[in-house]
């Protein structure tokens, strides 16, 4: 945990900011003081957590960590400008301050899947908690198997991450798929929804499925897997819901019997199905 | 550490005088909440300085006890710049004594202690429920909106009471169920008695919770059922906030006209739109049947299967606040009767 108090967030530093697309930008941070808290220095998360991201006079709002912990010195967040807090947090810029609780949540059991091949089904900023994951595969590269990613984005413009996407493109054993969703003048990659290129994986229905993005994108692509011949239990993903507390409080983030902030956000979607949430 | 560490039970007695005398010892150390009427003939728990203004006669407070560990509006903390790791919580010292509540809101309490100490421990209820005795005093019979017989919550308890009162006429029979009560106890044993007889027979349940439990697990009852709830509710969220057991909040940052900013919880409620309405519109719970649902599925199933105790207690207070009719003891009725 990096905060002694459970509500109380940690300061904050901005070292870096990169301005990914004309409304997402991505955050390098890192903690302005030690903390006398268990387990604080702020590589100390798993693949799939989320932190409380505070601007103190703005509010809180409930960010994934798009870093891996395999990066020693810092912790990155991906905000997209999208309402009060977000608007607050693109106000940062380097040097600035801002508050941290967390981290929160479950997590990616990717250790658990070491030998595995893996497909990573990303949409828009949904890429973000998918990095996570993909950085610490390609970090530890001789521990996973083949790697497929497939991303969408609504236009070339709105493509998050698009140097490293190239990047791992080019790394061995991993093939990457890019889409937008309708032409556009400049692009002459694949055109049509992220479902369009799922017969890149026909072959891979024993691969496991890491999926996010909108949740009507979630909704048509594990469709889409389960037609392929997915098992329920490959397909992993994570929700999003609103928050207050990210500790099991508030009651904003309860779906059938479970809450998202705790219980998930990560969840398989055999899971989803018993806890009888459509997305 | 539990906020009610439970003992054999003590069984005592007390008379009226005595009752009133040892409430007015307990003003004199402790704060003391009880039932105050009010000239609209409300009764409602309030703070007392003299035990003289105690109300003895009411069915049930207008509002439940929950606002005493559970501030329908909290501050967190007060912070000044970008962000700070050297904020002090206040921690909260004052002792209070609850008086004249009744079985129904000592169970609502006892599943919010169960809720703020699973997974991350909520320092803010806790703290203040450490620091508090409650004296329960049980009905003597249902009163026309309730149903704690049916709930397993009352009217008299077996367990889950610091000290529990039965009227037997002239006085009452006391009982001391945890170490917080049997420490009040002992410490004003004098104004206590020998333990006397008195009338525990149960009251008869007006439906199966089992059967309800059951019932909406298997997702038995009709869609329309829950429409017809979804039109009838106004998203007013009285229903909720009168609610012993309902916890939601939400949290806001404000600048007081002290110059002091704030962040601080308020009550909020899933029956008012917008409770799960995320940054850019998507709202996962989609109408307000899904929004009733949701509840009588929290309280009436998965409650009990996390808290193996019933999150509806039977007080019966939503249904008469309710501007648009529905009335929970008759909406689980027929919960209990689909097929």
């Amino acid at each position: 945990m990096f905060n002694s108090k459970l509500y109380i967030p940690r300061a904050a530093i901005v070292e870096n900011v990169k301005e990914l697309t004309y409304d997402t930008r991505l955050y390098r941070l890192k903690f302005k003081y030690n903390c006398k808290c268990k387990s604080s220095s702020v590589n100390d998360f798993k693949c799939g957590q989320f932190v409380q991201a505070s601007v103190l006079g703005a509010g809180e709002a409930p960010i994934s960590i798009c870093s891996s912990p395999t990066a020693q010195e810092y912790l990155e967040l991906c905000v997209r400008d999208v309402g009060r807090v977000t608007r607050a947090l693109h106000k940062l810029g380097k040097a600035d301050e801002l508050g941290i609780r967390g981290p929160y949540g479950n997590w990616f059991a990717i250790e658990e899947l070491k030998g595995h091949d893996l497909v990573f089904i990303g949409g828009g900023i949904g890429l973000a908690p998918l990095r996570s994951v993909i950085k610490f595969v390609l970090d530890k590269r001789d521990d996973y198997g083949k790697v497929i990613i497939l991303y969408g984005a609504r236009t070339k413009e709105d493509i998050v991450f698009a140097d490293e996407i190239e990047n791992w493109g080019k790394q061995e054993n991993v093939s990457v798929f890019t889409t937008i969703d309708k032409p556009q003048k400049g692009w002459t990659g694949h055109v049509g929804v992220v479902t369009t290129l799922l017969d890149k994986i026909k072959h891979a229905f024993k691969y496991k499925a890491f999926v996010c993005g909108p949740s009507i994108m979630i909704h048509f692509t594990i469709k889409g897997l389960l037609d392929l011949g997915w098992a329920e239990e490959d397909i992993i993903t994570t929700l999003e819901r609103h928050m207050k507390c990210g500790v099991g409080k508030c009651g904003h983030c309860y779906i059938g019997d479970k809450y998202v902030c705790t219980d998930g956000p990560v969840f398989t979607y055999a899971q989803i199905n018993e806890m009888a949430v459509e997305v | 550490m539990a906020v009610v560490s439970k003992i054999k039970i003590k069984n005592a007695s007390i008379t009226k005088d005595n009752l009133l005398k040892l409430l007015k010892e307990i003003v004199k150390e402790k704060t003391l909440i009880a039932p105050v009427q009010n000239e609209l003939d409300d009764v409602n728990f309030l703070p007392v300085g003299d035990a003289k203004e105690i109300c003895f006669e009411y069915e049930n407070t207008a509002t439940s006890p929950k606002e005493f560990f559970y501030p329908q509006y909290e501050c967190m903390f007060s912070f000044s710049g970008a962000a700070n790791d050297n904020i002090e919580i206040k921690d909260n010292n004052e002792e209070i004594v609850l008086f004249g509540v009744r079985s129904c809101d000592v169970k609502g309490i006892e599943l919010l202690d169960k809720f703020y100490e699973r997974s991350f421990e909520d320092d803010y209820y806790l703290s203040k429920r450490r620091n508090s005795v409650v004296i329960s005093v049980a009905c003597s019979e249902l009163n026309e909106q309730c149903f704690c017989a049916s709930t397993g919550t009352g009217p008299i308890l077996e367990e889950g009471f610091d000290i529990q009162l039965l009227s037997n006429g002239d006085g009452y029979a006391v009982q001391v169920g945890s170490e917080k009560g049997l420490e009040l106890f002992e410490k004003y044993q004098n104004f206590f008695g020998p333990e006397v007889k008195v009338d525990t027979k149960k009251q008869k349940p007006q439906f199966d919770l089992q059967k309800v439990y059951n019932n909406l697990k298997e997702e038995k009852v009709d869609e329309d059922f829950w429409e017809d709830m979804g039109q009838r509710c106004q998203s007013c969220g009285l229903c909720l906030f009168l609610c012993p057991t309902c916890s939601c909040y939400s949290v806001t940052d404000k600048d007081t006209p002290l110059g002091e900013s704030r962040r601080s919880r308020q009550w909020d409620a899933c029956y008012f739109r917008g409770f799960t309405r995320m940054a850019g519109g998507n709202d996962p719970v989609r109408n307000s049947a899904e929004m009733m649902k949701r509840k009588y599925q929290h309280k009436l199933c998965q409650q009990i299967d996390e808290f193996e105790m019933s999150g509806c207690v039977g007080c019966g207070r939503c249904s008469l606040a309710c501007v648009g009719n529905v009335n929970w003891l008759e909406n689980i009725i027929k919960i209990e009767r689909a097929n």
